[in-house]
């Protein structure tokens, strides 16, 4: 069998990975039972990275082509990874599941949070402080 | 010339104005063969359907064509921008928009003809990664993360606050290496760095989970594997002796196990830095603290207060330990700094409480109210300013 040239074996990778991606977004767009934040951005990612590595290929920029391939099945396989396990937890747990990156709405919340957590503080040391007064407002007496 | 039955992308091809107008002639062939191809099959099915009522009516999606028709549309924007470009004499233009153009067709119809098959059937397209390169780093940094996942999953576990924040910058660090590796004409190094980090802290959170070891296999590099055996060491090994509910000295040994975690930072941020002295000056460091709290375990060991393994876990999972302070005003200062560089009057109020909350309770304890008063007067105004900028950021 006559072997591939290289250009020939990065369009194989493209077209298998693009697939692959493709199967991988069918799937999150499928699982009803949750949206994780984690496989939407992995998806983008990837996709984005095929798109590169084409330009890059129509550029002869071969081992850059090659990185960008890389790059895309990094985040193809972490949003099938993510996807298999939350299956796994859908079918057979109580569908609890673990989201590994923060959305910006919980993100918001999270300064909301720790803003409130800043006045509180600051609430109990004019509390001391106002103690600190009256106790010697008292000894004054 | 060209060789219009198997275009060889790999053959540089003369900048001339005759090659580009033969590029541009093949590209509109193939487009048309291609588009002639998809539209026949479609219709064909499409009939199939509708004299075969049982058959699913999805089924000429059995191949991959949304992405051939996807790619059939960029093919044709590409001829347009070729043809463009010849118009305009840059040929150089052209030639390159026409081989992208046919990357394009050749795409079309690899899909076309590859049957679709569900994701749970389909094994990924794994590539052969070199043992202790960048790349093998960054799988088993996804292995670890999906892996931390199952546990905390399958185990139904509530993560703490802290161990949360450290699992969330595990998966940025991931995602910074992965950009890393991909810029164009980078060396990997900052990348396999970043990903070798992360399985530092993937290792972290594990022990934390499992008492248990994440990796099957040692990793090649001495100094990640010493912070991998150190991570997992401050992890697991004293587990039994923070569960200890009535050791009198918890706070204390508690405090100890963070100044751990603060060594096994530093010496990572020596790696990061390559600074092999300081590496290994805080891993001597983490040794040192470790024999102290092993007297600890010693003596809560003859007391008998050490549980199961598993009460240990629980018990470190389900503690309100949650993170200071400080360490959150740390945090949202680096998140304005990453994704809201122009909240400038947010960070300047910020700032400034970072550097007057620990004086006013430096000055609070030493009773010196009058000073106390004027550095409360200036942390309330600018935490009402943090707030008020905070809710008017667009995240």
């Amino acid at each position: 069998m006559a072997k591939l040239s290289q250009s020939k074996q990065l369009i194989e990778r493209i077209a298998a990975l693009e697939q692959f991606v493709c199967v991988v977004k069918e799937a999150q767009a499928a699982a009803d039972y949750h949206q994780n934040e984690a496989v939407d951005l992995s998806i983008i990612n990837a996709e984005s990275a095929l798109s590169e590595a084409v330009k890059s290929l129509a550029q002869y920029d071969r081992p850059n082509t090659a990185k960008l391939l890389n790059v895309a099945w990094f985040y193809a396989k972490f949003a099938q990874d993510i996807l298999a396990a939350e299956a796994t937890e859908h079918i057979l747990g109580q569908g609890t599941y673990l989201d590994l990156v923060e959305t910006p709405k919980q993100v918001q919340t999270w300064f909301e949070d720790t803003a409130i957590r800043l006045e509180k503080r600051l609430l109990s040391y004019e509390g001391e402080l106002l103690d600190a007064a009256s106790s010697d407002e008292e000894d004054g007496k | 010339m060209i060789d219009k039955h198997n275009f060889d992308f790999d053959k540089a091809l003369k900048q001339t104005p005759q090659v580009a107008e033969e590029l541009l002639a093949l590209l509109s062939e193939s487009i048309a063969e291609s588009s002639i191809n998809c539209h026949e099959s479609a219709q064909y099915e499409k009939d199939q359907n509708e004299t075969d009522s049982s058959r699913n009516e999805t089924s000429n999606e059995g191949v991959h064509r949304r992405l051939s028709l996807m790619r059939l549309a960029k093919a044709r924007r590409a001829y347009h921008k070729a043809k463009n470009a010849i118009t305009d004499d840059e040929h150089e233009d052209a030639i390159e928009h026409a081989r992208r153009g046919l990357l394009h067709v050749d795409l079309a119809k690899r899909h076309f003809n590859s049957n679709k098959i569900e994701l749970s059937q389909l094994t990924a397209p794994t590539p052969q990664f070199a043992e202790g390169s960048c790349e093998e780093s960054i799988q088993t940094l996804i292995e670890a993360i999906t892996q931390i996942k199952l546990v905390v999953e399958y185990k139904k576990i509530v993560l703490n606050r802290r161990l949360k924040e450290r699992l969330l910058e595990v998966v940025q660090t991931l995602q910074d290496a992965i950009e890393n590796y991909g810029q164009s004409g980078v060396s990997n190094i900052e990348a396999t760095k970043l990903a070798e980090s992360g399985l530092v802290w993937a290792q972290f959170i594990y022990g934390h989970l499992t008492n248990d070891e994440l990796y099957a296999k040692k990793h090649s590099n001495k100094a990640i594997r010493s912070l991998n055996g150190f991570a997992w060491q401050i992890t697991t090994k004293f587990s039994r002796l923070s569960a200890a509910p009535a050791l009198n000295q918890l706070n204390q040994v508690r405090s100890q196990m963070h100044s751990l975690e603060k060594s096994l930072q530093s010496a990572l941020d020596a790696y990061m830095k390559g600074d092999t002295n300081d590496l290994e000056k805080f891993l001597r460091l983490g040794q040192i603290e470790t024999q102290a709290l092993m007297k600890y375990e010693v003596h809560a060991e003859r007391r008998g207060q050490t549980d199961k393994d598993d009460q240990a876990v629980n018990f470190n999972l389900s503690s309100s330990e949650s993170t200071s302070l400080r360490e959150d005003l740390a945090r949202m200062a680096s998140l304005l700094k990453k994704h809201h560089p122009n909240a400038t009057k947010a960070q300047a109020s910020l700032e400034k409480l970072r550097q007057t909350l620990p004086q006013l309770k430096r000055a609070l304890k030493e009773a010196e109210w009058q000073q106390a008063a004027i550095l409360l007067d200036l942390c309330q105004s600018n935490s009402a300013t943090l707030k008020s900028e905070i809710a008017k950021l667009d995240i």
